[in-house]
């Protein structure tokens, strides 16, 4: 059962931040983005061991910011886990404001003059 | 003359006559105008005692939203010590003191009702911010490795200056 809620989660976490609402940010780990509610947070995080393809995972956390539900895909044959990749990606592009710059950077590169 | 003492002496007659009609018209007159002063009376100290809990309310209200600030104060100020203990790279002593601002954070979401979602939202990221830091020495401790004190100095940063926000909108909702 907090499996399927998971997953719904998943879809409509990834809804909202394929239209950029979901306000991710980062935290001092590189690997991680949270956005958080008024009484819980979700992190999205990936985990990479080696030369195997990475570990994603959507967790819950309740209000003292401890994670009390997770949904974890290891394999990238599994439903879902180009989901969770696609979120994580997602959720790095606005924490790291990759997407603003790109298009800042674009902009500048278009017009006349001296670079640099 | 005549008609003047003729008159008088009638009129007295009539008074005479109508006494009682006459105090009691007048006694009706004084009841409808003492039910009035009372009406006015019983308004004005409903009115007074509406203000006076409007009053009282707003005063209680201001004292929940300062003690808020000064609690909002105090965790920073002890973020700030934090990053003293960061900038000295002692990261025991730092770990040691995460948990007590995150549980800072949870007591004041808990004890002040009168916080709006968008300030529970700011303290709930702190506290996750906390606990990531947390989690992340907690690895670093156990490697025996050296985190980036710069970058955790600056999410503290980020942290202190989302719970000023906080400060400032409690501040401006008098």
């Amino acid at each position: 059962m907090a499996r399927v809620q998971m997953l719904n989660i998943a879809s409509k976490l990834l809804e909202r931040s394929r239209k950029g609402e979901v306000a991710w940010q980062k935290t001092v780990k590189d690997t991680e983005f949270i956005v958080s509610f008024p009484e819980y947070s979700f992190v999205i995080a990936t985990i990479r061991y080696s030369d195997s393809e990475p570990d994603y995972e959507l967790s819950l956390t309740d209000e003292r910011g401890t994670k009390i539900e997770s949904l974890v895909f290891r394999n990238s044959k599994e439903d879902g886990y180009q989901a969770l990749e696609e979120l994580f990606q997602s959720a790095r592009r606005r924490a790291l404001g990759i997407d603003r710059r790109l298009e800042k950077a674009l902009k500048d590169l278009e017009q006349g003059g001296l670079i640099g | 003359m005549l008609w003047t003492r003729n008159h008088q002496g009638g009129s007295v007659a009539w008074i005479e006559d109508n006494w009682g009609n006459l105090a009691s018209a007048v006694g009706l007159g004084v009841s409808v105008i003492g039910f009035g002063i009372a009406i006015y009376q019983i308004r004005r100290s409903r009115a007074a005692a509406v203000a006076a809990r409007e009053a009282a309310q707003e005063a209680r209200a201001a004292l929940a939203r300062n003690l808020t600030i000064a609690d909002l104060t105090r965790v920073r100020e002890r973020i700030q010590s934090i990053k003293d203990l960061h900038v000295s790279q002692q990261w025991q002593r730092a770990w040691d003191r995460y948990q007590d601002i995150r549980e800072l954070l949870v007591e004041i979401r808990t004890r002040h009702q009168n916080l709006t979602a968008s300030q529970r939202r700011i303290i709930q990221n702190a506290i996750r911010q906390i606990r990531a830091m947390e989690e992340a020495v907690q690895t670093t401790l156990i490697d025996n490795s050296r985190p980036d004190m710069r970058e955790f100095n600056q999410m503290l940063s980020n942290v202190q200056s989302t719970l000023i926000e906080a400060e400032i909108q409690l501040q401006q909702s008098t």
